[in-house]
């Protein structure tokens, strides 16, 4: 393999995840364990793949993709945002309901390979479509500074104490979830638009890439910043396991899967235990419900 | 600023919170709302202020009849709250919390706040995070808060430590009625501190308003008094009875070797090192300010978290290390400031004492501690605040441990129940048990204790009680030094 | 402008409020839900109706067999969720007792040894995340859920290069022919009912459901585990001896996982296969129910006897699945999944809290 196409490649894969990460960033600082980004990934890849296969137009398709990225966080809105609901257990009911969902909608043209996006020439799209992940996340680390982001932590902080400042701690929050499914349905839709990955869309082309995503980022402290290398770390991920099938060793394509998976969780646990001693990091109310009136606290 | 409730009922399940009140308050004049513990008052603030919503009645606010509100309308209306924890961002600064609410930048934010410190003369140090402040600088800046955001009407819920120790903040608040024409709320249990400032005063008690009266002597003390806690009860009585008592009984014990120890004990960087023990038949108690190490004091006494130096010694074995059900199977039982802590609410009574291994005959300790419940099957989460207290002291009562050690016991019992409670712990302490209590009310550890330390940034400090009982202004000046 | 307001209950329902609540959403969202998946994918209403609800069906032994599975499991997690861990890992620890019983069944033929094999490696998959939920407070829910795929892709490179399967289809070599569970044999009324589940586990089911019963809720064992999936702090407070209830629960659980998956392969194939779509579900080796039984354990709600109702609705909904084919199959099983559990939490919340929609603020 030619190392320039393999550094474009792991850019390319990494830019798709550092979107979905940015998203995931904004929803936990709001107080939201967005899981449902799996579902929306999964749907706006199927919704992104049907319009462009019906429209011949791949940048309707990847604004539709955006959109249908929504919908779940709309209902996660509902569940876990306005109701008191389990945020992850809700999240992993959306996922499978929209992967159901993406199923129907990816089965509903014939199976083509789709046209992609293409700016010049595919490696200066994949070179956009990095550049663009890492100016918003830079975008993205400069509104974190401003009032915006103190309105967005103050939710995942304290939303009790930020509701009795007169702030509304669930329309923050479900801003965070939007810009997340947002942000899910863009990754969603470059997994089958952006020009390296595959141009056929097939029933379990995301892998579980959302759930891996909620793993990963209490490794990015939260931070925008951060999350470029760890978006980029986790697209060398398949690359590297690719290298290692192809050098001979004992490695099968299924101990290549799990490695992804291995990895975030190791992650996501050292993490943890990292960031519960040094307080200030981990948003305090993450994962937590909004119930007022709670007669005993 | 005209503001008018109109049979405001709010129920929790089952229990009435509040029963068809009726009230009024207007800019210029300061109104009180006295009550004791559970009389409903905080709740009825929470309503004017927009975090409860009433299950019925009318809230009119300059005539204009609304079903509730919320506290984004009161913010805009210039209705504010000073809460007794006040509830502010605890990991932001004051600046930036005034941030959230103002909507502009750092430096005007800063202009603001410096010009209104000067003018009304309440001073904060701002850039400080919120959990560092004490309740009292919370408290103020969140007045300085409201009074940026030109509040008309602001109440204050159990501001007791202003009411009764800052002269300069209560100088504050006339100023703020008569030459800002600016309305005030004050809500308390402190009848005398109350009497000094009002215009008018309500009074409350199980949710209902008792009484109103339209102008304030300080004669009205005694009737007041029978009135908040019942006409018909003796319980004022018993109050008056038992403060004197306490002062002139003194058992004589011999005080052999110590049964707890701390030595040199660190649960905070910014707090000194603690060195404390406890006798047999001993009621120790330590006194610090609510939220400046208490409860990593209790943490670490109940091995919950590792101390950051020292040991815990308890019948002469050390037992810094030891997990808490080792420390309870030896005899020492915890009961923690936030009573959810010590109890599952959605526990039936009878599976609390299974889980505390008290059979059958538990039921006598229950009813000597009189806590008023159904039947055995009954909910923890009915029973009210007080109730649950008197429920755990009943749990001593059962268990007979050798040491207790307890953060704030004396929870929202009221004056009869606190009367009760004072009266099980001392005969409790004459069969040689011992009591470590650490209290953040300092005239409840004055009438209790045997010995008493204080706990401040240097740590801990033994005072003489006859000294501090003569002159309790001494055990205030060594806590906030 | 609506809003929508939600306070916690002071008091817990009533038996039969929660029994009628939750079974009338229950089927409710779950036949609309299905209904409109089936629509959208074009499968005839009627036929699924005819297929799945006449009369054989409603009491097959197929129903039967699927009904005390899903409540073997079911009750695993009901201990799990009481206990305060909720385990989204079924999936992954009901395979990997498969793999357990299977492995050792090649080298010592005895099914009490593989049982035991089988139940240490589902504690182990459920100490993992337990632990660091209790000690460290790391999300149980994501790590146990996580581990579903890595217990998942173990077993498929297991499969595929350990055993060197058919390579069209990769499978492991049946189990050993000694190993079986014994059913109801004759031709009496119970055969008709039983024929296809065993003894062994109805009267594993029978037992747990009683013990359980008494344990969690009359008796002290009960009362601490439950005092640890309140909160870590008021457990130690009340002076429970943590790391030994934590362990007693997860014995429990894993044992019931580990009776549930002999079940499974011993009933069924008898073989573990390739895992396709190790994502979510439906073509794994236990079809999901490693998340939809959790769906059961949060509405059953530490009740036991509770869990064979809502088993036997549930295992309705797999039959409609497997009366499906091809991807649309897939479909209804993922969509099955999703909604089994968010009936699960949609009466969870109309139980223990009061949710008041108004539309105006003013009077």
């Amino acid at each position: 393999m030619v190392p320039e196409t393999l550094i474009l490649q792991i850019i390319g894969m990494g830019a798709v995840l550092i979107y979905s990460l940015l998203g995931e960033i904004i929803s936990e600082r709001s107080g939201i364990v967005n899981l449902s980004i799996e579902g929306s990934i999964a749907f706006s890849a199927a919704t992104s793949y049907a319009i462009t296969i019906a429209y011949h137009n791949p940048l309707i398709g990847l604004l539709f993709g955006v959109l249908s990225g929504i919908i779940p966080s709309i209902f996660m809105t509902l569940t876990s945002v306005y109701m008191p609901l389990n945020m992850i257990v809700s999240g992993i009911v959306f996922s499978s309901i929209f992967s159901a969902a993406s199923i129907v909608v990816g089965n509903s043209v014939p199976r083509l390979p789709q046209e992609r996006l293409v700016f010049i020439n595919e490696n200066t799209t994949l070179m956009i479509i990095f550049l663009s992940a890492v100016s918003s996340a830079i975008v993205l680390k400069l509104f974190i500074g401003r009032r915006i982001g103190l309105l967005i932590r103050s939710a995942g902080e304290d939303p009790y104490s930020a509701y009795s400042l007169g702030i509304n701690p669930w329309r923050i929050r479900m801003f965070g979830l939007i810009f997340s499914g947002a942000m899910g349905g863009l990754t969603g839709s470059l997994l089958t638009l952006s020009p390296m990955i595959s141009m056929i869309w097939r029933e379990n082309i995301t892998a579980g890439t959302g759930f891996i995503i909620v793993a990963v980022t209490p490794s990015t402290l939260w931070d925008p910043i951060i999350a470029i290398f760890i978006g980029i770390f986790f697209g060398s991920i398949p690359l590297i396991s690719i290298y290692l099938q192809t050098s001979g060793m004992m490695f099968s394509a299924e101990l290549a899967s799990l490695l992804p998976y291995l990895i975030a969780l190791s992650l996501y646990i050292i993490f943890r235990i990292v960031l519960a001693k040094r307080s200030g990091l981990v948003p305090r109310a993450l994962g937590k419900e909004i119930v007022l009136e709670e007669r005993y606290e | 600023m005209f503001i008018e409730l109109d049979k405001i009922n709010k129920f929790f399940g089952d229990y009435k919170a509040l029963d068809n009140v009726s009230m009024y308050f207007r800019s210029g004049e300061i109104v009180s709302i006295l009550g004791e513990n559970g009389a409903g008052k905080t709740t009825l603030l929470n309503i004017v202020y927009g975090l409860y919503r009433p299950d019925s009645g009318i809230i009119s606010i300059d005539g204009e009849r609304l079903r509730y509100i919320t506290p984004r309308y009161s913010i805009n209306k210039g209705i504010f709250l000073v809460q007794q924890f006040p509830r502010l961002i605890e990991t932001m600064t004051g600046l930036e919390n005034l941030v959230l609410l103002l909507n502009e930048r750092r430096e005007d934010v800063r202009k603001l706040l410096d010009e209104y410190s000067d003018r009304f003369k309440i001073y904060v140090d701002y850039n400080k995070k919120v959990s560092d402040m004490t309740l009292i600088e919370r408290q103020k800046l969140y007045t300085l808060m409201s009074l940026i955001q030109n509040a008309k009407m602001i109440l204050l819920d159990e501001p007791n430590t202003l009411l009764t120790n800052d002269l300069e903040y209560i100088n504050f608040l006339r100023r703020f009625s008569r030459e800002h024409e600016g309305g005030v709320v004050i809500c308390s249990h402190k009848i005398k501190a109350v009497l000094d400032i009002s215009d008018r005063i309500y009074i409350m008690r199980r949710g209902r308003v008792l009484k109103e009266y339209r102008s304030v002597s300080k004669e009205y003390y005694d009737e007041i008094l029978d009135i908040m806690f019942g006409h018909n009860s003796d319980t004022s009585t018993v109050y008056k009875s038992v403060e004197k008592s306490n002062r002139d009984e003194e058992i004589s014990r011999e005080f052999s070797k110590d049964l707890f120890k701390t030595k040199d004990l660190v649960v905070r960087d910014d707090i000194g090192a603690i060195d404390l023990s406890v006798k047999r038949g001993e009621i120790v108690s330590i006194v610090t300010i609510a939220g400046r190490g208490d409860k990593e004091l209790f943490n670490v006494l109940a091995g919950l978290t590792h101390p950051l130096k020292g040991s815990i010694v308890y019948d002469g074995e050390d037992i810094t290390k030891k997990p808490t059900y080792e420390r309870i199977s030896r005899g020492i039982l915890y009961i923690p400031d936030n009573r959810l802590e010590i109890i599952n609410p959605r526990y039936k009574i009878r599976e609390l004492l299974g889980l505390w291994k008290i059979n059958s005959s538990g039921v006598v300790c229950i009813d000597k501690m009189n806590v008023v419940y159904r039947s055995l099957e009954s909910q923890i989460s009915e029973l009210s605040g007080g109730n649950i207290t008197r429920l755990l002291i009943s749990i001593i009562l059962c268990t007979k441990p050798h040491l207790v050690i307890s953060h704030n016991i004396f929870n929202g019992l009221d004056q009869r129940g606190y009367a009760h409670a004072l009266k099980i712990i001392r005969d409790l302490r004459q069969e040689r048990m011992s009591f470590l209590m650490i209290l953040n009310d300092y005239e409840e550890a004055l009438e209790i204790s045997d010995r008493i330390y204080v706990l401040n940034e240097e740590g801990s400090k033994e005072i003489s009680i006859e000294k501090a009982r003569l002159e309790p202004k001494i055990l205030w000046r060594e806590l906030v030094s | 402008m609506i809003s929508i307001y939600v306070r916690r209950k002071i008091q817990d329902p009533g038996v039969f409020k929660m029994l009628f609540l939750s079974l009338g959403l229950f089927v409710s969202i779950f036949l609309i839900g299905t209904m409109i998946i089936a629509l959208v994918g074009g499968l005839g209403i009627k036929e699924l109706l005819t297929d799945v609800f006449n009369k054989d069906l409603l009491l097959s032994p197929i129903l039967i067999r699927y009904t005390v599975i899903i409540s073997l499991i079911s009750l695993a997690l009901m201990i799990n969720v009481a206990s305060g861990f909720t385990n989204l890992g079924g999936e992954g620890q009901i395979t990997l007792g498969m793999l357990g019983l299977l492995l050792a069944s090649i080298y010592l033929p005895d099914l009490s040894i593989g049982l035991v094999i089988s139940l240490l490696l589902i504690f182990i998959w459920q100490m993992i995340p337990y632990i660091l939920k209790i000690y460290r407070d790391v999300s149980d829910v994501l790590t146990s859920f996580i581990m579903n795929f890595i217990a998942l892709f173990m077993i498929n490179h297991i499969v595929t290069y350990v055993f060197r399967g058919d390579i069209a289809r990769p499978r492991s070599p049946p189990i050993n022919e000694k190993l079986s569970l014994h059913y109801v044999s004759g031709d009496n009324f119970l055969s008709l009912l039983f024929s296809r589940v065993s003894i062994e586990s109805i009267v594993t089911l029978l037992i747990f459901i009683i013990l359980l019963y008494i344990v969690l809720l009359r008796h002290r064992i009960g009362y601490s585990i439950r005092m640890i999936g309140y909160s870590v702090k008021t457990a130690s407070l009340s002076g429970v001896k943590i790391p030994i209830y934590m362990i007693i629960s997860v014995m429990i659980s894993s044992l019931l996982l580990s009776i549930a998956s002999a079940e499974m392969l011993l009933g069924g194939e008898r073989r573990i296969y390739y895992n396709d779509y190790a994502k979510i579900g439906m073509s794994s080796m236990s079809f999901g129910l490693g998340y939809t039984a959790l769906g059961i354990a949060l509405l059953s709600n530490g009740r036991s006897y509770l869990i064979l109702i809502y088993s036997y609705l549930l295992s309705i909904g797999y039959m409609i699945v497997f009366t499906s084919y091809g991807y649309f199959r897939l479909i209804l099983g993922t969509a099955v999944i999703g909604l089994s559990l968010l009936s699960a939490l949609l009466t969870d919340l109309l139980l223990r809290y009061e949710v008041k929609i108004s539309w105006s603020q003013r009077r």
